[in-house]
């Protein structure tokens, strides 16, 4: 449980959490739009990318579970005194949905993968295969499919809008992005 | 004729076991014969018997039914980290079992390449495309048995041809018969089970390893009916 007394600061491990969390975000997404695009000329390549996609997502899943660990033993530093009651509700049902879809895209992708026709396992690390959890279904897989890449998308543009104001924050005086940074 | 059966009939009336069993060779002789055909009648009686003379060998033939046959391949993918199966979904030809002399079976295959079927789509085009089983320019997969070494009652070596992409080249497939049960209101039933593996780089296919391994597993699967011995019974 949080402690009673909030902590001033972001510890560190939930520093370099955060900021691996978003940069496996960053380059899951960018490898996304990368493999996706790949001709089937360039099988063994975009085999290996999907492996790193797939990899990177699971990492992201880890990270944010750990994270929200964390978030239960350490709590978390209050939002500035100068937030409106507004900007304060609006950072914390934020902050939510991108712990929500943090967790949803990765199971999402999984799942895009366990009920796959084409049986090609999550190979974790490009070496570690994980078991497919579903049996095949051309069914489910279309389905989970879209719903896993527009819960990415929405993952994506709800990050870089808390992104933008938290750089909005930093120069209006406010440096939570900082304290994120460096403690 | 009963697709499938034992038939003492159609094993004495038959030495030979090569080419297809399809043909209309009569499973019985006719028992319509009247007496205005008695020359129908003669022939029938007389035309089994002229080959009896040759040395004995108690042929029971089955013709296996194409519907109750799957032909299965599997490769490795990406260093055998998975695998990719496919089906051939339309082949015709015959499987000629006789398993009292099994050195006297034959099989021969002809399966249309473009009815080539996996779950994978990206795995179906490049099976179709040039580089792979091309259909447009080779239309079929063809497998004759030439010589059939027996090691068991129940397990043969089949020694035969392998044409793909217009190359033939010799192949050696093992055929086990397995699982025999009696199935209710079918009479006993097996299954023919015959694997194989050939390169696939042997047979011009030789572009896109370590994406798909060289090596080409077969799986055959006939479901056969075995009806007893003596009976008439299809």
């Amino acid at each position: 449980m949080p402690p009673k007394v909030p902590p001033a600061t972001w510890s560190a491990a939930q520093r370099r959490l955060h900021w691996l969390v978003a940069a496996g975000v960053v380059a899951a997404f960018a490898l996304s739009l990368v493999m996706t695009r790949l001709s089937d000329d360039q099988l063994l390549l975009k085999f290996l990318l999907y492996q790193l996609h797939k990899t990177l997502g699971l990492l992201v899943l880890a990270g944010t579970l750990a994270r929200l660990v964390l978030l239960l033993r350490h709590g978390r530093p209050p939002l500035p005194g100068s937030f409106t009651r507004l900007e304060k509700r609006a950072a914390y049902l934020g902050h939510g949905v991108l712990y929500v879809l943090l967790i949803v895209v990765p199971v999402l992708g999984y799942l895009t993968n366990s009920t796959s026709p084409s049986r090609i396992p999550v190979l974790f690390m490009l070496v570690i295969p994980l078991p497919n959890l579903t049996p095949p279904s051309r069914y489910w897989n279309d389905l989970l499919v879209t719903c896993h890449h527009f819960a990415a998308i929405a993952l994506v543009v709800i990050a870089g809008v808390h992104a933008l104001i938290a750089i909005i924050h930093q120069l209006r005086g406010q440096p939570i992005l900082r304290r994120m940074w460096s403690g | 004729m009963p697709s499938m059966g034992r038939d003492p009939a159609l094993g004495k009336a038959r030495r030979a076991v090569s080419g297809p069993v399809r043909e209309d060779v009569p499973s019985r002789p006719h028992r319509c014969a009247r007496a205005k055909h008695w020359w129908l009648l003669a022939f029938v009686l007389v035309f089994p018997a002229s080959l009896v003379a040759a040395p004995a060998r108690s042929a029971i033939l089955y013709q296996v039914d194409p519907s109750y046959v799957s032909i299965r391949f599997v490769v490795g993918n990406m260093f055998g980290v998975f695998s990719t199966t496919g089906d051939f979904k339309q082949l015709s030809g015959s499987i000629l079992l006789d398993l009292d002399a099994p050195q006297h079976s034959h099989v021969d295959v002809t399966v249309a390449s473009a009815s080539i079927e996996t779950a994978w789509d990206t795995a179906n085009k490049m099976l179709l495309s040039p580089a792979f089983l091309d259909p447009a320019q080779y239309p079929s997969v063809h497998f004759v048995s030439d010589r059939v070494v027996q090691l068991a009652p129940d397990h043969v070596i089949l020694h035969g041809y392998l044409t793909l992409r217009g190359i033939t080249r010799p192949q050696e497939l093992d055929a086990r018969l397995i699982d025999e049960q009696s199935q209710p209101g079918m009479g006993p039933v097996a299954d023919f089970v015959v694997t194989g593996q050939f390169n696939r780089h042997d047979f011009g296919m030789t572009t896109d390893f370590p994406t798909v391994s060289w090596k080409v597993s077969l799986k055959i699967n006939a479901h056969i009916f075995l009806t007893p011995k003596g009976s008439n019974a299809p």
